[in-house]
């Protein structure tokens, strides 16, 4: 709003108005974001010998509730899953005497089953990595359009 | 990838001093440790890589995760490892043939213990980002 006064001139800069406008737009691109990480990880599990899909129906996408916002991906979150967990010990790889079938643990308990070390076969990280640079652009032409 | 996987593990060979190589024996695997392996032992694999590429160079972006697995009742060994293993490869510097190599940075650390062995698996997952780049052809 530009304002006369006398023989000065002032012009009140809005930047509350811009600044809540840029945030529901960022606010969306996140959202965006999230889902293509998302997708992206699910695409990973897709490719790995044995997908049934149980776990890409576990990975879920939040809104945050720490300060500042945004969303988070989380693979078998606390309310979002049902038994065997395993997404950290794919994500990772681990050290298990219990790998393949868990009807192997069973009855006889870990005997005569030797431990073998399991490789990672890494979807979450790899998933958000990839899109790191696209999700840059996606932000920057979201705020090129404000 | 097969260039900074050889980068790496010449620098853990090079350094047959440095606690890092002592402390596991020497015992340091690509991808997947063989069955029935001695402990401890060190295995790393890529979890990512990006690239990007400009007018004239090409730039590659390499997650590169360690894990590292000990067969013993105390956390004092795993810890030791750990340790030894961030102070060889922390800021260090790799020889990749036919790429300049910019850093080395460690990201993240997880635990990765099994207590249902006996006696229990103490472990740790290190992240570390690589960074490196050459001219485009």
């Amino acid at each position: 709003m530009a304002i006369h006064k006398g023989q000065g001139y002032t012009i009140e800069w809005d930047a509350d108005k811009v600044l809540k406008r840029a945030d529901a737009v960022l606010e969306v691109t996140s959202r965006k974001v999230a889902f293509l990480v998302k997708r992206d990880a699910i695409r990973y599990l897709m490719k790995l010998k044995g997908f049934t899909g149980n776990m890409a129906r576990q990975i879920k996408v939040h809104v945050s509730r720490y300060k500042g916002g945004g969303y988070y991906i989380i693979a078998q979150g606390s309310k979002d899953w049902h038994p065997p967990y395993y997404a950290a010990f794919l994500e990772l790889g681990h050290y298990s005497s219990v790998y393949g079938t868990y009807k192997r643990k069973g009855r006889g308990g870990l005997k005569g089953i030797s431990p073998v070390y399991v490789p990672a076969e890494p979807f979450m990280r790899t998933a958000r990595k990839q899109n790191l640079r696209k999700a840059q652009r996606m932000y920057q032409d979201a705020i090129d359009k404000l | 990838m097969n260039k900074v996987f050889t980068a790496i593990y010449n620098k853990f060979n090079n350094n047959v001093a440095h606690g890092a190589y002592t402390s596991v024996g020497g015992r340091f695997y690509l991808n997947v440790a063989p069955q029935g392996a001695t402990f401890p032992y060190v295995v790393f694999f890529s979890v990512a890589d990006a690239n990007e590429y400009d007018t004239s160079d090409e730039t590659e972006d390499i997650t590169i995760q360690f894990n590292i697995f000990s067969q013993n009742n105390s956390v004092l060994e795993a810890g030791q490892i750990l340790t030894n293993l961030k102070s060889l490869f922390d800021n260090c510097s790799l020889t990749v043939t036919n790429w300049r190599h910019l850093e080395m940075r460690r990201r993240n650390t997880y635990p990765n213990n099994d207590y249902e062995q006996s006696p229990p698996i103490v472990g740790y997952s290190v992240e570390y980002d690589i960074l490196i780049e050459k001219t485009r052809s």
